[in-house]
């Protein structure tokens, strides 16, 4: 069988449309979301929370609880505590992150070991693996995304102007803390909807790649989160497809896919000179 | 007629753990005044700029609004801004979009005629597209100016806002705030190294060490027999200002 006609047999089976679901709209928050994380020097947040998601997942394995619904206010939390480390303590706040990270893998991995080790489940959390996606899952990822944009398209002039200049921001009573809280809490959230297809791991390329990659297209603000989003939504749905065809873990495949365009987009520009 | 009184300080003390920045700082500003505030590094004046626009908590002291005034504010410009960000002159200048508008903030006609009249006034229309961080440095400058004047501000600080500009884009620059000042009746208050410049343009200067050790004109801060040891150690700097 030739690899189309293995690509067209994936619209055949249900979890690979809930899979493509759950990626389309973990992809739209996490390049949204993600796009204002690291305009604001915050990308670590997304990389301390991978790992504490990866200890959350072991927690709930070892409880025999849903992890997910195990992790869900565990990394919310945790993104709450991250954002408050960035910001009590400007310089030590990066060193305290990767204590974290350190930490909570350090964590889930012992709990994992007592628990049989690294077997199929474990790994699938850590990669992303589409075949655990519920119905469930879908609902909420697609109204989760749903209210991002909505908080996206209410608060955008003012998640600018903060990002851009945040001190000016609280002059013109931009509510600086407060929207800071909500966009911590969201990318709690985008963690924790993507573990299953993208994995624990993995997740936080995915909220610093697309913005990374727009960023090569010099345009405004609007557009360059307009291309990260598109970019995001691309990788994910032909990083899905590849998986399937290929077998390779979901989430590994998006990353890689997102290297490879930011590495020739990079190189292009460098070639031809382009600022 | 009296002045109009915006605001005053009111024996303002700001510490930050055991240095003490501010000490017992007091002064009112009127509306139309023009005031260089000087100092050496280290003096406070960033501190004083931050507590008036109120991104700062100071323990002791306090600020009366007379009216209610809006601010706007060009931070201190260090050269080392983030080149990469991904924004145009005309966004940043569009967010300056008055405060009281409702949510969300979506720009309508008049707003946009608004900005753009702006960035005319400015003379940054022509690069309204350019990413705001292949400005020039005057060219930047002007941009955050024009984005707080977007607000039609009451008074406006300013953190050495012409400090890394070279000499051409300096007058260019303080030949604006003070059109701004007398056409418009902008009251400005101006961190600033170089009293030598700002002889022409300031009705006011403000001497800051810690205490407010000097409140007047210019040539009285020249004659000013306690600072002159001060303007003695900074000949290059003060001297040539008050000879
Ligand atoms: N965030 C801060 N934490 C601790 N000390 C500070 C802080 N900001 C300023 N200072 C100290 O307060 C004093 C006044 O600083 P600043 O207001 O920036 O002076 P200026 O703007 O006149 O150079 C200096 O001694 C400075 O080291
Ligand atoms: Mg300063």
């Amino acid at each position: 069988m030739s690899n189309l006609e293995q690509l067209l047999r994936a619209f055949e089976y249900g979890y690979m449309w809930r899979a493509l679901l759950v990626g389309v709209s973990v992809s739209i928050s996490s390049a949204t979301i993600g796009s204002f994380l690291v305009l604001k020097k915050y990308a670590m947040i997304g990389h301390g929370l991978s790992h504490v998601a990866f200890a959350a997942v072991a927690i709930g394995l070892v409880l025999n609880q849903a992890p997910l619904l195990f992790s869900l206010p565990l990394v919310v939390l945790s993104s709450i505590i991250i954002l408050k480390l960035n910001h009590t303590a400007r310089l030590q706040g990066d060193a305290s992150i990767a204590l974290m990270a350190a930490f909570a893998l350090a964590l889930g991995t012992v709990l994992v070991s007592t628990s049989g080790g690294f077997n199929v489940d474990v790994y699938s959390y850590l990669f992303g693996s589409i075949l655990t996606i519920r119905q469930t899952d879908v609902y909420f990822a697609i109204g989760f995304s749903v209210a991002v944009v909505a908080f996206l398209l209410v608060y955008f002039t003012q998640l600018f102007s903060m990002t851009f200049d945040e001190d000016f921001a609280r002059i013109t009573d931009v509510k600086v803390s407060r929207l800071n809280m909500v966009l911590a809490i969201l990318t709690g959230v985008t963690v924790v909807v993507g573990i299953q297809a993208i994995g624990t791991l993995l997740i936080s390329a995915l909220i610093i790649f697309p913005i990374i990659i727009a960023m090569q297209f010099n345009r405004s603000f609007k557009g360059t989160v307009g291309i990260a989003t598109v970019v995001s939504i691309a990788s994910v749905v032909s990083g899905l497809l590849i998986s399937f065809v290929i077998d390779f873990p979901s989430g590994s495949t998006i990353v890689l896919l997102n290297s490879l365009v930011f590495f020739i987009i990079y190189s292009l520009r460098t070639i031809l000179g382009v600022r | 007629m009296a002045p109009e009184r915006l605001f005053t300080v009111e024996e303002l003390s700001v510490h930050y753990n055991k240095v003490t920045a501010l000490d017992r700082v007091s002064f009112g500003v009127d509306r139309g005044d023009f005031i260089a505030l000087i100092g050496v590094n280290g003096s406070g004046k960033t501190t004083l700029a931050r507590s008036i626009l109120g991104l700062l908590r100071y323990q002791k002291g306090r600020i009366v609004w007379h009216e209610d005034v809006e601010i706007g504010c060009v931070a201190q410009h260090t050269g080392v801004e983030d080149r990469n960000f991904p924004a145009t002159v005309e966004e940043v200048v569009a967010s300056g979009v008055r405060k009281s508008k409702p949510l969300p903030k979506w720009l309508n006609r008049h707003d946009k005629t608004h900005i753009r009249r702006m960035m005319e006034y400015f003379d940054i229309d022509a690069i309204a597209k350019k990413r705001i961080g292949a400005l020039s440095g005057g060219q930047y400058q002007r941009a955050l100016l024009a984005r707080s004047m977007v607000m039609q501000p009451d008074v406006l600080i300013l953190d050495e806002p012409i400090n890394s500009l070279d000499q051409g884009s300096q007058k260019n620059f303080l030949d604006l705030l003070k059109q701004l000042n007398q056409e418009q009746d902008l009251t400005i208050l101006m961190i600033t190294h170089d009293v030598a410049g700002v002889e022409p343009y300031a009705t006011r200067i403000l001497y800051l060490e810690t205490d407010l050790l000097f409140d007047g004109t210019f040539d009285e801060f020249c004659e000013t027999q306690t600072l002159s040891p001060y303007i003695h150690t900074h000949p290059r700097r003060y001297g040539r200002g008050c000879s």
